[in-house]
């Protein structure tokens, strides 16, 4: 078990590397000089040149990679251009929102979800299905700027239940969650049903029924535990890409997490809080899908054994 | 006698509602299972074993389900039951183990875990009595070293192993009637013989009824007191297994037998009968064999021979056969039958048993019989019609077939076979091939 993690682990870094190589490029190419878009248009030429120099950015890019590499082994990404505080820091500060935010979406998404999904497939074909399956049809089509906008009209706006924005007590981030939980919700509901109905076919389905267990029992306990594998994966994958940044959910509400920060990085040309945060980012995701593949392991006896 | 038997299924009736109509995948029938004995059910696949297996198990799925018919089990009806009444009744009082041991155990969850399932369903008792009876259980059907087995995977079992899990299963509540579907279809023949041995052992150890379902007549002949063949939902003969062998009535039971290889046989090829089960939707309009029988008449194509019941002797026409009593199986066979029948197994025999011993008894029963008769034959259940003629009134209700059967066939001197074979036997199909005594004589 152990290898196995490590070994996932060491698979990761070439992933992580290659990530920040491709971040690091791209900020390059695009066009803007971030010192100038730091001190607006018209400055003396030479300044600029100075704070460039300062910056390290004349120099070639394979150093100014190979230097980032190694501050960020040492924890540091550098220092954000408009803010000028350090970007680890403003990630750290940034990313107990995110992580509130998530883990409530992640909640109702789960509760709805799995639930709702169960009752479509022991009502299979039914009315109940059939409306729960249309709902969460809608829930995976739209798209989340979408539900935040119309929640935000519906719920902040016109009935003034919730606060139109911020993040800074629960009534607040109810919305928000919702919004961001409601995708979720929908693809975990849909998958938990199908994976039922074919669960439901199998022999030893039979054979917890001739041993006498009645129609709920054979659902929650020999069913759902095999119908679950995919879902528990899908739902660690969704909840680290949650983590890592609901960036149009977060712009929509103004919550100040991970996803705003990357968005405010964009449009500030700040490399060192963006570089920072896509860093970060991908290692959660890493970190979500190693989760993921060793809760398989853990559920699915076939799969440990063949560790 | 009905009061005897430990289940009793009376002309079962499971139709699936399909798209393309009603199928009557199990049509009319009936089957006895008395106390402590193997009852086979053999049959080619979708004869309707299964589904009969299913239909008592009140295992069967949209879009089927039983339509008629009654399913008693020691005396109490069991056919419309609430879910909650069959989840007790279902691996208590009946269990049923399966064709497939490789995919009937939940592969997440430990074999040992899933036995111990079984028993705190259906008893109060703690989880660590339930573990111990469950290793010994494990211990009875033969699974080495059943501590360490209580915590594996199916995925880490054999196919041996885990059907000797299921039958552990099945066996753990001892239950009345154990069904095996078809038990050691997936297993090797090494296996078989084991599981089929270990079946036997523990039905009789435990006194549990075993209605063993199959295609294979090797497994009949091996372990089974009584056979049903069945054909398109119907059966079509029941007899003692030994005297299923010795002389199968039905064309269709003796095509099964024909079909088994023999190895002091010279054969260019082997003997099959010809075509497939009919489709259920479009059964033939006659018999539902006739299609590929080669003793087939044309009355056969036509007519629909219809099921016999057994037949009360106190009906006003005695051996008439529209005086069916479906709900008094009891009162049936033994007295059921006038002369008409007996004149039709006696000329059955006359024909078909070449063995002096045979020729015999048919000669004597012809005698007795008076030799008149022209009705349908019985294919089904051959000979009640000897039997009450000689003995009504004689013997004892309520023997077991099997060890009545066996005394009086060494005794016998004019009855034959159909004297130890009648005993649950009350139903069948009646088959019009001797419908003309003419054409067996030839």
């Amino acid at each position: 078990m152990l290898n196995r993690v490590l070994k996932r682990i060491a698979i990761s870094i070439p992933v992580l590397v290659g990530v920040v190589l491709a971040i690091f490029i791209m900020l390059r190419i695009v066009p803007g000089n971030p010192v100038t878009t730091m001190m607006g248009e018209h400055v003396n030429p030479a300044v600029i040149e100075k704070i460039s120099r300062e910056m390290g950015l004349d120099q070639p890019l394979y150093v100014q990679f190979f230097r980032y590499i190694a501050n960020a082994l040492r924890g540091d990404f550098g220092t954000s251009y408009r803010l000028n505080r350090n970007v680890t820091g403003i990630i750290l500060e940034a990313f107990p929102n995110t992580v509130k935010l998530s883990l409530l979406a992640a909640v109702i998404a789960w509760l709805i979800g799995i639930v709702s999904g169960i009752v479509a497939a022991i009502r299979q074909n039914k009315l109940l299905d059939r409306l729960f399956m249309g709902v969460s049809l809608m829930g995976v089509s739209m798209p989340v700027f979408m539900t935040a906008l119309v929640l935000q009209y519906v719920f902040a706006f016109k009935l003034k239940w919730f606060p139109v924005s911020g993040f800074d007590s629960f009534k607040a981030m109810v919305l928000p969650a919702i919004a961001l939980g409601w995708n979720s919700a929908g693809s975990i509901a849909r998958m938990t049903r199908s994976n039922l109905v074919e669960v439901m076919q199998n022999d030893f389905i039979r054979t917890a029924r001739a041993k006498g267990l009645r129609e709920n029992g054979v659902i929650i306990g020999h069913a759902l535990k095999n119908a679950m594998l995919p879902v528990v994966t899908m739902m660690a994958l969704q909840l680290s890409s949650m983590l890592s940044g609901a960036v149009l959910t977060e712009s929509v509400f103004g919550v100040p997490g991970i996803g705003r920060l990357a968005v405010n990085g964009i449009e500030t040309r700040d490399m060192p809080l963006l570089q920072g945060t896509v860093v970060f980012t991908t290692i959660l995701i890493i970190l979500g899908n190693l989760i993921a593949d060793l809760l398989y392991n853990v559920l699915d006896p076939r799969i440990r054994e063949g560790a | 006698m009905s009061e005897a038997m430990v289940l009793d299924i009376k002309n079962l009736q499971s139709h699936f509602f399909t798209a393309k109509g009603e199928v009557p995948a199990v049509d009319g029938v009936s089957i006895q299972v008395p106390p402590g004995k193997i009852i086979g059910i053999v049959g080619e696949s979708g004869c309707g074993k299964s589904m009969t297996a299913m239909s008592v198990m009140g295992l069967l799925r949209y879009p089927g389900r039983v339509v008629g018919g009654s399913i008693t089990l020691e005396g109490r009806d069991i056919t419309h039951l609430s879910p909650r009444e069959l989840s007790q009744v279902r691996g208590n009082e009946i269990s049923m183990i399966f064709q497939e041991p490789m995919t009937s155990l939940n592969p997440v969850y430990p074999v040992g875990k899933q036995v111990r399932e079984a028993i705190l369903l259906h008893q109060k008792v703690s989880k660590a009595e339930a573990k111990a009876r469950v290793l010994d259980i494990f211990r009875s059907v033969g699974i080495p070293e059943p501590e360490k087995r209580y915590y594996s995977y199916p995925h880490q079992l054999s196919g041996g192993l885990r059907q000797r899990v299921m039958i552990g299963m099945a066996m753990v509540c001892r239950p009345k009637v154990m069904i095996a579907d078809e038990p050691t279809t997936a297993l090797d023949v090494t296996i078989e013989a084991q599981i089929l041995r270990l079946m036997k052992k523990l039905c009789e150890e435990q006194g549990t009824s075993i209605i063993l379902i199959t295609h294979n007549m090797g497994v009949v002949a091996e372990v089974c007191d009584y056979v049903y063949v069945m054909y398109a939902g119907k059966v079509m003969e029941q007899a003692e297994t030994f005297a299923l062998f010795e002389r199968p009535s039905h064309p269709y039971t003796q095509g099964l037998l024909k079909s088994i290889p023999k190895l002091d046989e010279k054969a260019e090829r082997l003997y099959t009968i010809e075509g497939v089960v009919p489709n259920l939707l479009h059964l033939p309009k006659g018999c539902s064999f006739c299609t590929r029988c080669d003793q087939a008449q044309e009355r056969c194509f036509v007519e629909k021979p219809g099921l016999y019941e057994a037949v009360r002797l106190n009906e006003p026409e005695v051996g008439g056969r529209e005086s069916v009593e479906l709900n008094e199986p009891a009162a049936g066979v033994r007295e059921s039958v006038g002369l008409n029948e007996m004149a039709t197994g006696s000329r059955k025999r006359a024909g078909l048993d070449e063995s002096a011993a045979g020729s015999q008894e048919s000669a004597d029963m012809q005698g007795m019989a008076g030799g008149g008769s022209r009705k349908p034959g019985e294919c089904g259940h051959a000979g009640d019609g000897e039997d009450s003629q000689g003995r009504a009134g004689q013997e004892k209700e309520g023997q077991e077939p099997g060890s009545q059967g066996r005394e009086v066939r060494e005794k016998a001197e004019t009855h034959t076979r159909r004297d130890s074979g009648q005993e649950p036997a009350s139903h069948g199909v009646r088959c019009f091939r001797y419908e003309s005594g003419g054409q067996l004589d030839e």
